[in-house]
């Protein structure tokens, strides 16, 4: 083996060592693989590193440019920009900066890191920082409802707000509430982004005018809405009903509600007195088995007050 | 450890217990000229990388040159260690790679340049090698005998070739 003793390790052996791109490099009879060149900045040091970010902290979406500084600004090469294990992409050394623009990061606190790769003069380094990356706000679009007569539902043609991402809404009041007489009556909903990890929750709100409806000669006007729902097996109906005459509606009482030939339960349901412009909300129940969700079907509903009865039929989907 | 984007490791079979097998290792080499694949420097056996033109009587000086980091291993190193400028590592860029071969049949490939860059690209054991050969007559007293040749590179088919000594029982037998 013409083994000799040297500075590198126990021992040698009589291959050269490697010589490449102003760097020599030993394996040695230590286990150990040690790299010789010039070093750093002849005379000057170590070269130094700085890493900087546009905007910090930044919202979700909001590209950042980041810049690593390197001194001497002769060093060459690249520097290779990481957020933890994962590499953002790399950029040439000029001048001693390399920039790496339109960088998007999650919400949450990220360890980004540069890494100087060094040259056949300069040795490599790091340099590091911690940006933080807060969740943006969706952008809620609510525009006003038109005015809508006492007694008809809110529904979707109201409660339509849309937002710049997916996720879903829940309005205040709900679908299927019958609201007063009034105008400028507030109607609120809190939407909840599907990325619940890079996206706030938001709100938004904006107003109704409700209109009275014209009294009917009899002076007691009985209108019925409904709202559907499967819980537990069973289908629920909600019922409301309103009065938007201008006469007091005494003794009211539901005597039959059915979906298809399926009566619900309970029944009869005494309402007592709804006044002009007021309503009632009654609650019902019919087996699930009545039908499939989606099935159509029909709901119909009769009723009686004092001096007269109403009826009401709807063509349905099941729940 | 990092990996290689690499990847095969084919080994002959061996018929023998403890046996001097060799491998190619497939990994993903574009082409480059600075490379030195192969011992000594070049096919010529030069011992001579004739395109060094960074090291020079003027810059290597006890104040401008000495050592810059140490990569620890886990064997004696006999073979000379190779060279690959600008190589695709996968989340790393294009560095230069240095591979290194150890007497206890490891096989790194560490950031030629970066001292900041400790931890290997990729590595490999192939296995545990022969440590019954050690003889009076060994100036080094080897306490086992894996890789002591130095491997070749050939990049335009993305292969390392490399021969080891495993140990299976008692019997040995040397081929090369």
């Amino acid at each position: 083996m013409n083994a000799s003793r040297d500075a590198a390790g126990s021992f040698t052996k009589n291959l050269p060592p490697l010589v490449v791109n102003g760097k020599v490099y030993v394996g040695n009879f230590s286990s150990q693989l040690i790299v010789y060149g010039l070093l750093s900045g002849v005379g000057t040091g170590p070269v130094t590193m700085s890493l900087n970010s546009t905007t910090n902290p930044s919202a979700y979406n909001q590209a950042l440019t980041l810049t690593a500084n390197v001194s001497p600004p002769g060093a060459t090469g690249t520097v290779l920009f990481m957020d933890g294990p994962t590499s953002l992409g790399s950029a040439t050394v000029t001048s001693g900066t390399a920039t790496l623009a339109g960088v998007s990061l999650t919400a949450g606190s990220h360890s980004l890191s540069a890494v100087y790769s060094g040259d056949s003069i300069y040795a490599g380094g790091t340099a590091s920082l911690t940006q933080s990356v807060s969740m943006a706000a969706p952008a809620i679009t609510w525009a006003a409802p038109a005015a809508i007569t006492f007694g008809g539902a809110l529904s979707s043609v109201q409660l339509n707000a849309t937002a710049s991402v997916p996720g879903t809404f829940a309005y205040s009041p709900a679908a299927g509430t019958v609201l007063a007489v009034g105008n400028g009556q507030s109607l609120s909903v809190t939407f909840t982004p599907t990325d619940t990890m890079d996206y706030k929750t938001a709100s938004a709100t904006t107003t109704i005018n409700v209109n009275p409806a014209p009294a009917p000669a009899s002076g007691v006007n009985l209108v019925v809405t409904k709202v559907l729902s499967r819980t537990g097996g069973s289908i629920v109906i909600q019922l409301t009903i309103a009065n938007t005459g201008g006469m007091t509606a005494a003794v009211v009482s539901l005597t039959s509600v059915k979906i298809g030939t399926a009566a619900a339960t309970p029944l009869p349901q005494s309402l007592g007195a709804i006044p002009g412009g007021g309503s009632i909300v009654a609650t019902f129940t019919v087996p699930g088995s009545v039908g499939a969700s989606g099935a159509a079907s029909t709901l119909t509903v009769s009723g009686s007050y004092s001096g007269g009865s109403f009826n009401s039929s709807a063509r349905i989907t099941l729940p | 450890m990092r990996h290689m984007p690499a990847i095969g490791n084919t080994l002959r079979p061996a018929c023998c217990s403890i046996a001097a097998l060799s491998a190619f290792i497939l990994l993903s080499f574009p082409l480059s000229g600075a490379d030195i694949p192969t011992a000594p420097y070049d096919s010529s056996r030069t011992s001579w990388n004739n395109s060094e033109a960074h090291l020079t009587s003027a810059n290597v000086n006890p104040s401008g040159f000495g050592k810059l980091f140490v990569r620890n291993l886990d064997g004696w190193v006999y073979a000379q260690p190779l060279y690959l400028q600008n190589l695709a590592i996968p989340d790393h860029g294009t560095p230069n790679v240095v591979f290194v071969c150890t007497a206890n049949n490891t096989v790194y490939a560490f950031d030629a340049d970066n001292p900041a860059i400790a931890a290997p690209y990729w590595s490999t054991n192939l296995g545990a090698p022969d440590t019954t050969a050690s003889t009076s007559t060994s100036p080094n007293s080897e306490p086992s005998l894996g890789i002591i040749s130095t491997p070749v590179i050939v990049r335009s088919s993305s292969t390392l070739y490399v021969a080891f000594r495993l140990v299976r029982c008692a019997l040995t037998m040397l081929r090369t």
